[in-house]
C-alpha cells in the first residue's frame, strides 16, 4: 500500500529521480573503475570493463523506472509531452482546432446545462418523486365551466371537497397564477411590487421542504379568523430585507393589509412551478378576502383558479385515488347543478374526470415551452462540434499522411505501431481537453446568456446555471468522446499505413463532403427558424403596440370597490389623455401579451350552432381601448360611455367569434351568454372588430369578446373580478417610453395607493412573446454561420494541402505545355465536386430536419424549397472561395521552381 | 545466460539478500553490494550489477531502507543505504518465510527422489 502511494507520488517528481538515478549510476562506475585500475588494469580498459560490468545504463534506468513508478502513467506522460511538442510546431492548426472545439463543446455544454436545470432536475423537496398534480396545467389564470371535461384548475370549494375524499396524503392547494402585489414594510414610504401566492396551509407540509428562518405555513393559517401571515421566498429576504433573521416576525403591509411575516423559505426553494420571476411571498389561501377585497374569489365556488397537489396516500394506488377523486369530482358538479338536471349536461357530467400528472419536476409550462426548443437548440450545438470533429479530423489525416515519411523512419527503428497510433490518439486527446476546458470555462457565461436572452425583462429565474460536477462530468465526456470522433481515424490510418506508400486522403475527402452535408441540414434548419421569427414578428398582430405604453394597476387592492370604479376609471382615462405628448388612454383586464387570458364557455341565441360550448377568450375594456391599441372597428360601433351598469348589457366580438357562433347572418343585433344554454340572451353584439393576438403571436385566431369595463355580469349583479382594470393602455403621440414619467405621476397624484406595478411599452411585451423563436434563430443562425466558417476553414486547409503534394506533377504538366487555367480548373473541380456531393446528400437531410422541427416554424412549410436551396447556394459560394486561394496557388506554379524541389 | 533468465533467478529472493548485506555489514553503496553478492555468490558475472537498482527503490519505498549521499574513503560521491527498523523486521519475517519455503522445497525434492 505504502509501495503504490509512492509510486503514485512518484509520478510527480519523476524528473527529480531521473536526475538522481543518473548521478548514482554514475558513481557507481566511477567505483568500478576505480577498482579495475586497483586491480591493475589500464585507465582505458577499467573504463570498458566497468560499463561491462554495470551493463546498459538506458534498460537499468528504464527497470528503475518500471520498479520506480506505473509504466503506462510514464508512457502517457511522454505522450502528452510529445504530443504538446508536435502541437506547439503548428500553432495555425492548433489554434483553429482548439477554438472549434471550444465553441463546439461550450455551446453544448451551456444548452446541456439549460437542459439539466430546466428538464431533468426535480424540485428541491423531499421524495419530488411521489409528487402528483391534478390535472396537467395546461391552462393557468381563472377557469369557469367544464375545462373540456378533464379537470386541471379547481376551485376551493371543490379543493375541500375533493380533500375529503382522502385519497391524497396531504392534498394542497396553490394559486395557479402568481399575482404581483405592492408591499410596503413598517417605517418605509416605498411600497415594491413582488410576486406573491395564495396557498393552502399545508402547501409547504405536501411538498417537504424546510425553512430558512422561522417557521413555514400551518393549516392553522388558514383557518377562519387566523391573522394574515405570509412566508417569504429566501431570495425576498436577501435582496429587500438584507438577510436580517430579526425580520421574521416584523409585519409588512401587502396591498395595505398587515401581515407577519412567520418564515423565510429555504434557498433552493421557488414553489411548485419553474418558471421566471418565482413568488417573493406564499400567504395562506384564506387571506384571499382580506388582500383582494371585492375581488377575492375564494368563496366563488365555481371560479376555478387552483392546482392541486398532493401525495398519494398510503395503501391507494394511483390509478384507484384518481378513480375516487373523478367520481368525488362529478358528484360535485352534480351538486352544483341543482336537483333536475339535463340529460345534456348529465352526459356531459358523465365523461368528467381528473387526470394525475406526476409533479416530482414541478409544474411548469417553461418545461412544455422549452422542451423541444432546447433540445433542438442541443441538436443543432452538436451537429456544429460533429461537424468540427470531421474538420479537425480531415486536418489530421492530411497533416499524417504530410508527415508520413517521419512515420516510416520511427517505424524503421523499431518503434511499435501501437505506440504510434497511441501517440496520435495522445495528440487529439490533449486538442479535446483543452478545447473542452475552454468550452467549460465559457459555457456557464453562454448558459447564463441564453437563459437572460430567454426570459428577457424578468428579474430573477431559479435556474442556477454556475457548472455543477455533472455539468463538468458532461464537457468532460463531451471532450473524450470529439477526441475519439476525429482523433481514432487518423491514429488508425497513421499506424497501419504502408511504410512508403503515399497515403491517399479519400477520407479526409469523404469527411468533406460529410461536412458540407451537415452544414447544409444547419443552414437550412436555421433558415427556415429565421424566416419563421420573421413572419411571426412582421403579421398583422389586430393593434398597433408602437406608440402604446401599458401601465399594470390594481383597483381592487388599493381598496376599490365597484361603486367607485366609473369615476375612477373616467378620472385616469381623462387625465391621461389630457398629458401632452398623449393621443389617447384606455383601460381593459388585460391588453395583448400582458396578464391574458381569460376564457369562458360560449351559448349562443337561436338554434344551436355546432360550436356552441366551446369557450372563447374574454375581456373587459372601456370607452376609446380599441382606438388606443389600433385595432379596427369593421361593424357597428365600440364599447363607450354608452354602457352603464344600468344599460343594456353589451358586448363587441371579433371576426373569428362571428365565424365561428354566427357564421351565416348579421351578428349586430344578435344575444349570446357565458356558460349554458340558460345564459344565451344575456349580451347584446354590438359592434365587430378585427382578430387580434393576445395570448401568443402563434395564436390562431382566437374567437374573442370584449364586454365593458363598468357592466357587471347579469348572474353577479354585485360585480365580477374581471371589471377591475388591470391594464391602462396609453397612446403617445411619438416615443412612448418619453411620456411613462408623466403617466406615473397623473396615476399617482389620482390616488396615491394606486399602486403602479409595472410600466412597459407595449412593443416590449410583443418582443417578450417573441423572445423563444428570437433566441432559437438567432442561435441556430450562430450555429449555422459557424459550421459554415468550420467547413470552409477546413476545405482550404485541405486543399491548400493537396495543391501542395501535388506542386511536382502540376509543375510537369505545366511544363509540358499545360494551360495555367486547366490547372486552376482541375483543382476547382474537386472541390465543387465535393461540394455537389456533399449537398446532395445534405439537401434531402435538410428536407428532413425541417419537417421534424415544423412544430416550431411558422408560416413554413416543410416542403418550401427556399432554405434547403440557399443554404446550397450560400455553401457552395463559400466552398468556392476556399478553394480559390490553393486553386490560383496551382495556377501559378512555376514549373523550374517545382522540379527543383526535392 | 541471458539476462531475462539472471533477473528470474534473483527475483523475491535479491530484496532479502540485500536486506541481509545491509543488516550485517552496515550502510553500503551500490557498488559494495554488488561486490558483496558477487563474493557470496562465487561467481563475478553472476550479477550485472545494474539490476540491483530496481531492488533497491522497491526496498526504499517500502520504507525498509534508506538512502544518503556521502563520500567513500576514496573521496569519491556515492549514495550508501541504510537498513531501517522497519527493515530490519521486515528482514526477520522475510528470513523466517524463506526458511519455510526452502524447507518446504527441500522437502518436496527429497520425497520426489
Amino acid at each position: 500500500m505504502r509501495r503504490f502511494l509512492m509510486r503514485l507520488a512518484d509520478i510527480c517528481r519523476s524528473g527529480r529521480r531521473e536526475r538522481e538515478l543518473t548521478r548514482e549510476l554514475a558513481a557507481h562506475l566511477q567505483l568500478l573503475e576505480d577498482d579495475f585500475i586497483r586491480r591493475g588494469r589500464s585507465v582505458e580498459q577499467a573504463r570498458v570493463e566497468a560499463r561491462r560490468a554495470l551493463g546498459s545504463a538506458a534498460l537499468t534506468s528504464d527497470l528503475h523506472r518500471d520498479a520506480r513508478s506505473f509504466a503506462w502513467i510514464d508512457d502517457a506522460q511522454r505522450d502528452a509531452r510529445y504530443a504538446i511538442r508536435t502541437l506547439r510546431r503548428s500553432p495555425g492548426f492548433t489554434t483553429v482546432a482548439v477554438a472549434t472545439l471550444a465553441l463546439g463543446i461550450g455551446a453544448s455544454t451551456a444548452i446541456f446545462t439549460l437542459i439539466d436545470r430546466v428538464l431533468l432536475r426535480s424540485l428541491p423537496v423531499r421524495d419530488a418523486g411521489d409528487l402528483v398534480l391534478l390535472g396537467d396545467a395546461r391552462g393557468a389564470g381563472t377557469a369557469v365551466g367544464s375545462q373540456d371535461g378533464s379537470f386541471t384548475l379547481f376551485s376551493y370549494d371543490l379543493y375541500r371537497h375533493l380533500g375529503g375524499v382522502g385519497a391524497l396524503e396531504p392534498l394542497s392547494a396553490v394559486q395557479s397564477s402568481k399575482s404581483r402585489a405592492s408591499v410596503r414594510r413598517s417605517g418605509t414610504g416605498v411600497s415594491d411590487a413582488v410576486w406573491t401566492k395564495l396557498v393552502s396551509g399545508n402547501y409547504f407540509d405536501a411538498l417537504g421542504t424546510r425553512p430558512a428562518f422561522g417557521r413555514l405555513l400551518a393549516p392553522s393559517d388558514a383557518a377562519a379568523g387566523a391573522p394574515p401571515v405570509a412566508v417569504v421566498s429566501f431570495r425576498y429576504f436577501k435582496e429587500r430585507i438584507n438577510g436580517d433573521p430579526a425580520a421574521v416576525g416584523s409585519v409588512v403591509h401587502v396591498n395595505r393589509v398587515p401581515v407577519t411575516i412567520v418564515g423565510v423559505a429555504a434557498p433552493e426553494f421557488y414553489g411548485e412551478t419553474l418558471e421566471a420571476d418565482p413568488p417573493s411571498f406564499w400567504i395562506p389561501i384564506t387571506a384571499d378576502r382580506e388582500l383582494n377585497g371585492a375581488a377575492a374569489i375564494i368563496d366563488a365556488p365555481d371560479r376555478h383558479w387552483l392546482y392541486l397537489i398532493g401525495r398519494v396516500a398510503p395503501n391507494t394506488t394511483i390509478a384507484d385515488a384518481q378513480a375516487r377523486v373523478s367520481a368525488a369530482l362529478r358528484d360535485w358538479l352534480r351538486s352544483r347543478e341543482g336537483a333536475v338536471l339535463s340529460p345534456r349536461i348529465e352526459a356531459e357530467i358523465a365523461r368528467t374526470h381528473v387526470d394525475f400528472t406526476p409533479a416530482g419536476r414541478g409544474v411548469t409550462r417553461t418545461r412544455r415551452m422549452y422542451g423541444f426548443v432546447l433540445r433542438l437548440l442541443f441538436a443543432i450545438s452538436a451537429a456544429v462540434l460533429v461537424i468540427a470533429c470531421a474538420n479537425i479530423a480531415s486536418l489530421l489525416l492530411a497533416r499524417g499522411a504530410a508527415r508520413g515519411k517521419e512515420r516510416s523512419i520511427r517505424l524503421a527503428v523499431g518503434a511499435s505501431r501501437g505506440r504510434l497510433v497511441r501517440q496520435s490518439l495522445a495528440e487529439s486527446l490533449t486538442l479535446a481537453l483543452a478545447g473542452g476546458a475552454l468550452g467549460a470555462l465559457v459555457a456557464p457565461a453562454s448558459a447564463d446568456a441564453l437563459v437572460r436572452l430567454v426570459f428577457r425583462g424578468s428579474e430573477s429565474l431559479p435556474v442556477a446555471t454556475t457548472p455543477d460536477a455533472r455539468v463538468l462530468a458532461f464537457a468532460f465526456a463531451l471532450s473524450c468522446g470529439a477526441a475519439l470522433l476525429f482523433g481514432a481515424l487518423p491514429a488508425l490510418r497513421g499506424g497501419a499505413d504502408a511504410a512508403l506508400r503515399p497515403p491517399r486522403l479519400a477520407w479526409a475527402n469523404a469527411l468533406v463532403v460529410g461536412q458540407v452535408g451537415l452544414s447544409v441540414v444547419v443552414l437550412a434548419s436555421a433558415g427556415a427558424l429565421t424566416r419563421s421569427l420573421i413572419n411571426l414578428a412582421r403579421q398583422p398582430f389586430g393593434f398597433i403596440g408602437d406608440r402604446v405604453l401599458v401601465v399594470t394597476i390594481d383597483p381592487a387592492r388599493a381598496g376599490y370597490d365597484y361603486a367607485r370604479l366609473g369615476p375612477l376609471y373616467r378620472q385616469i382615462a381623462a387625465r391621461l389623455t389630457a398629458l401632452p405628448g398623449v393621443s389617447g388612454a384606455a383601460l381593459s383586464y388585460y391588453s395583448p401579451f400582458n396578464e391574458c387570458c381569460w376564457s369562458f364557455t360560449i351559448s349562443v341565441e337561436g338554434p344551436r350552432g355546432p360550436n356552441d360550448g366551446r369557450s372563447a377568450m374574454l375581456n373587459r375594456v372601456s370607452p376609446g381601448y380599441f382606438t388606443t391599441l389600433g385595432t379596427r372597428l369593421l361593424r357597428g360601433r365600440a364599447v363607450d360611455e354608452r354602457d352603464t351598469p344600468a344599460s343594456t348589457r353589451v358586448a363587441v366580438v371579433n371576426e373569428a367569434f362571428v365565424r365561428r357562433y354566427l357564421p351565416d347572418s348579421d351578428p349586430i343585433g344578435r344575444r349570446f351568454g357565458i356558460g349554458g344554454d340558460a345564459r344565451r340572451r344575456d349580451l347584446e353584439i354590438v359592434g365587430v372588430v378585427e382578430n387580434a393576438k393576445y395570448d401568443s403571436p402563434r395564436d390562431r385566431d382566437e374567437a374573442m369578446a370584449f364586454m365593458p369595463l363598468l357592466q357587471p355580469y347579469p348572474d353577479d349583479p354585485d360585480g365580477d373580478v374581471s371589471q377591475f382594470a388591470r391594464t391602462v393602455a396609453v397612446r403617445a403621440a411619438a416615443n412612448p417610453t418619453a411620456v411613462a414619467a408623466s403617466v406615473r405621476q397623473a396615476l399617482t397624484a389620482i390616488d396615491p395607493d394606486l399602486a403602479v406595478l409595472r410600466v412597459d411599452t407595449m412593443t416590449a411585451d410583443v418582443g417578450r412573446a417573441l423572445s423563444r423563436e428570437n433566441v432559437v434563430a438567432v442561435l441556430a443562425t450562430s450555429f449555422g454561420l459557424l459550421a459554415l466558417v468550420v467547413t470552409c476553414v477546413g476545405l482550404y486547409g485541405l486543399t491548400a494541402y493537396r495543391v501542395e503534394r501535388r506542386t511536382r506533377e502540376i509543375g510537369i504538366r505545366v511544363a509540358l505545355g499545360a494551360q495555367r487555367a486547366t490547372m486552376m480548373t482541375m483543382v476547382m473541380r474537386d472541390v465543387l465536386l465535393q461540394g455537389a456531393l456533399g449537398l446532395s446528400i445534405g439537401i434531402p437531410a435538410a428536407f428532413l430536419a425541417i419537417r421534424v422541427i415544423a412544430s416550431v416554424l411558422y408560416g413554413v412549410s416543410p416542403a418550401d424549397p427556399r432554405d434547403a436551396a440557399l443554404a446550397g447556394a450560400v455553401l457552395l459560394v463559400c466552398m468556392a472561395a476556399a478553394g480559390y486561394p490553393p486553386a490560383r496557388r496551382a495556377s501559378r506554379v512555376d514549373p523550374i521552381e517545382a522540379l527543383r524541389q526535392e | 545466460m541471458s539476462l531475462v533468465e539472471r533477473i528470474e533467478i534473483l527475483q523475491g529472493t535479491l530484496d532479502l539478500i540485500v536486506l541481509r548485506a545491509l543488516a550485517t555489514m552496515g550502510p553500503q553503496h551500490a557498488y559494495g553490494l554488488a561486490a558483496r553478492l558477487e563474493q557470496v555468490a562465487e561467481h563475478p558475472l553472476m550479477l550485472n550489477q545494474g539490476t540491483l537498482y530496481p531492488a533497491l527503490v522497491r526496498l526504499e519505498q517500502n520504507g525498509w531502507i534508506k538512502g544518503s549521499w556521502q563520500k567513500t574513503e576514496n573521496n569519491r560521491d556515492a549514495k550508501y543505504y541504510a537498513i531501517t527498523r522497519a527493515g530490519t523486521r521486515a528482514l526477520e519475517k522475510q528470513t523466517d518465510r524463506w526458511h519455510r519455503l526452502a524447507g518446504l522445497v527441500n522437502k518436496l525434492l527429497v520425497d520426489e527422489q
